[in-house]
């Protein structure tokens, strides 16, 4: 899968294109918003990722004439505003997803495997580790045969971990991400719950299939 | 604003009013007074000017007792039968004795208390009053003393036939001779026109009082020559009904005056404080939303125009303020975002390459923990002022607040396995509000609610939608907020318990944060009233049909 990553601040590019090469992207890293738009125009991108705040062109006037030239490449707003407006304006002028700054590169890349399904038409509602299985439609948690009942947050944490498995979350991330921005992160609320999840997965199968990597967090072991 | 309303001396329509009351009130009880005043004195000139005269006339030369019997009926004919007592005379001559007194002199006033006339007295050298001109209209007959001889003056003038001396209290029917002089002729008693102007007299300069006898007042004055002291007084009695009808006519005025003036004012100042109302109602619906309204111009009047001008003008350097307060949070947060989104990038990538279960793994864990915590302060401060400056917007969608808080109690559960946990959730409450902030908010109470309890304590859920309108509440037990801290604990950065806070929270935005979300979702959070040991707060947002 291609990418046009256009980011006018170096290291913000280097590291998106350092995690999305790792996830077998490939990647193109602008940082200037005119050669973006000659880039957009020229060539062909499975996704752009777009940063709005950009030298010369900036991203929402480049959206806005890739649209009018009828370019339907999917484009991914990165935006460090996160004003209600700015987004809207991004959405209604054809973006296809965004990001508010700062943003974790797995994140991104979840955003991107979630466009490129919805570009091939192929809508993954289901989430497979190993014998188990989590339909993200209906909410129901298979291993094998037994059906695992999850409260609502332990759904989303399980579902959270199984996007991509062997990649190692912290508390602090799986705190955002799942409880939202605010909760405290000096609970042990994320292991409280990770003992439970393990608790019920152990009853209907032998396999661990989540890891603790110490002293920082957790992973879903890639099988 | 205030209102105007009529309480109290807050309006400022009804002290305009009494303003112009006591104002117009002093001014007109001062009028009165110095009118009043100013009549009483020309009138008693006037009646000491008549006294003069007619002593002067009759002091010119020396005359018998005959002359003021004379006088006396033909000033009883001038001031009317009717009046009884409406002059006094006493004449004195020389050695204290009593050549003419007045039948109805009162008893109270002796005649020895008025000065007989002596060589010691001082005289002044007096001209006569001139001589009228226009006679009246009916001639008198002629006199023959008059007749006899021209030149000669009154006092060499034959005395006129003796007349009956009057029975006491009662007056004889003036003469024929006094009838015919017409009433306004008072001074008719002065000698008739054509003779020569009397020769200089000596006189006493005359002495002038106002005494009280015989049960009224007199106007008296006292003149003389060497000869003979003049003691003339007229009765005050019509003078005085005439100031009673002055003094009751101002009575009467004075406060009609005052009640329409009272109403003027109160019907002007309604009538002035109009452009104010609506400048009032304008400035009433410009809140921190709507900002860019700007009060009409008023063109009636032309102070009200540079009022208007004045506040428009102030709105428009509160609006540059507002925006640019909130472009400089919007800059700032975005400034601080991208070195944030490096160093939580590059963190992110060093523990995914690091050695699993190395120090370096661990270091960089802990240091995205602190960009996590730096990345929610950043968050809640630029919140804060956007919705300081009425720019908080609300991605509204249905949420069913009863499964979120579901989860918030399940969290609280596992967030303190040593406290209890009750919860009385109605079943699927819905609102139409921006679920991530409201989420916020209700993490934010439940958090407070077990972070500030004690061991062993209990946290409880209430959720109950009630006409209209659904509310949370939280309840705990602990050492419960100081009452002096009661109004300030929605403060920003304002911490219960400063010493143990700082750790577990970083900053004290939570509340006030949750404050202004709840308010922008046109809904109210409060600090409940409870016995000690217990602390309550309530949310209340209003309710949506499921």
């Amino acid at each position: 899968m291609k990418v046009l990553v256009v980011e006018d601040e170096k290291q913000v590019a280097a590291f998106i294109r350092k995690g999305l090469e790792e996830q077998g992207f490939c990647v193109e890293v602008t940082h200037d918003g005119d050669e973006a738009y000659a880039l957009a125009t020229t060539q062909q991108y499975d996704v752009v990722v777009l940063d709005i705040m950009l030298p010369g062109r900036d991203g929402l006037s480049i959206l806005k004439n890739l649209r009018k030239q009828r370019n339907a490449v999917p484009v991914i707003l990165l935006t460090a505003r996160a004003e209600l407006d700015e987004r809207i304006e991004g959405l209604n002028l054809g973006a296809d997803d965004y990001l508010t700054k700062p943003f974790y590169v797995e994140e991104l890349i979840a955003r991107l495997h979630a466009l490129a399904r919805r570009a091939s038409g192929t809508q993954l509602s289901v989430l497979q580790v190993g014998d188990l299985v989590v339909n993200l439609i209906t909410r129901e948690v298979k291993r094998g045969d037994h059906t695992i009942r999850l409260t609502a947050r332990e759904f989303g944490l399980l579902e959270y971990l199984m996007r991509s498995p062997g990649r190692v979350y912290t508390r602090t991330q799986i705190i955002e991400h799942v409880w939202g921005y605010d909760f405290d992160p000096e609970t042990n609320l994320v292991d409280v719950y990770i003992q439970r999840l393990r608790k019920k997965m152990a009853a209907a199968g032998q396999q661990p299939l989540i890891e603790t990597v110490r002293g920082v967090g957790y992973r879903c072991t890639k099988l | 604003m205030t209102r105007w309303s009529l309480r109290g001396t807050r309006s400022f329509r009804l002290r305009i009013a009494l303003l112009s009351v006591v104002v117009s009130g002093v001014l007109l009880a001062a009028f009165g007074g110095w009118t009043w005043i100013v009549f009483q004195r020309m009138n008693l000139r006037r009646i000491d000017d008549e006294i003069r005269q007619l002593g002067h006339r009759h002091l010119s030369a020396n005359q018998g007792p005959e002359h003021w019997e004379r006088v006396e009926e033909s000033l009883q004919f001038f001031l009317g039968e009717k009046e009884e007592d409406a002059f006094l005379l006493l004449v004195k001559g020389r050695d204290n004795v009593v050549l003419h007194r007045s039948a109805n002199w009162p008893e109270d006033l002796p005649p020895e208390s008025f000065p007989a006339p002596s060589d010691t007295d001082e005289y002044m050298r007096v001209q006569p009053p001139p001589l009228r001109d226009g006679g009246p209209p009916e001639p008198p007959p002629p006199d023959p003393a008059q007749s006899a001889g021209e030149g000669r003056s009154d006092f060499d003038r034959a005395p006129p036939p003796p007349q009956p001396q009057p029975p006491p209290g009662r007056r004889a029917p003036p003469s024929a001779r006094d009838h015919y002089r017409p009433r306004e002729d008072r001074a008719g008693l002065l000698p008739l026109p054509g003779q020569p102007p009397p020769a200089p007299v000596h006189l006493r300069a005359p002495e002038f009082s106002t005494r009280n006898a015989g049960g009224q007042s007199w106007r008296m004055g006292v003149l003389g020559n060497p000869n003979v002291t003049l003691a003339l007084a007229f009765s005050m009695s019509r003078f005085d009904a005439d100031m009673v009808q002055v003094r009751r006519a101002f009575l009467l005025a004075i406060p009609v005056a005052l009640v329409l003036i009272a109403v003027g004012g109160w019907l002007i100042s309604q009538r002035a404080l109009h452009p104010i109302k609506a400048l009032t109602r304008a400035a009433e619906t410009i809140t921190a939303k709507g900002l860019d309204q700007r009060i009409p111009a008023e063109k009636e009047a032309i102070e009200f125009t540079r009022l208007t001008t004045v506040f428009n003008e102030m709105l428009d350097r509160l609006e540059k303020s507002f925006n640019q307060a909130v472009r400089f949070s919007a800059d700032a947060a975005h400034e601080l975002k991208t070195p944030l989104t490096i160093l939580q990038g590059r963190l992110e990538q060093a523990i995914q390459e690091a050695q699993p279960d190395s120090d370096q793994q661990r270091v960089c864990s802990q240091l995205l923990a602190e960009v996590q915590r730096l990345k929610a302060i950043i968050r809640k401060l630029l919140l804060l002022s956007l919705a300081d400056a009425g720019q908080l917007k609300l991605n509204r969608q249905p949420l069913n607040l009863t499964e979120t808080l579901q989860a918030v109690c399940e969290d609280a559960e596992v967030l303190a396995p040593h406290l209890t946990v009750e919860k009385k959730l109605t079943p699927d409450v819905w609102i139409h509000a921006d679920a991530h902030l409201i989420r916020q908010v209700v993490q934010n109470l439940t958090q407070n609610a077990v972070k500030f309890n004690r061991p062993g304590g209990s946290v409880k859920f209430w959720l109950k939608e009630k006409r209209g309108a659904v509310r949370f509440t939280v309840a705990n037990t602990g050492p419960g907020i100081p009452p002096e801290d009661r109004g300030r604990i929605f403060e920003r950065f304002y911490r219960a318990d400063k010493a143990r806070s700082r750790r577990i929270d970083g900053v004290g935005l939570g509340l006030s944060l949750s404050r202004e979300i709840v308010r922008a979702h046109h809904g109210e959070i409060r600090l409940e009233d409870t016995p000690d040991g217990i602390t309550a707060f309530s949310m209340t947002l209003p309710a949506t049909k499921a």
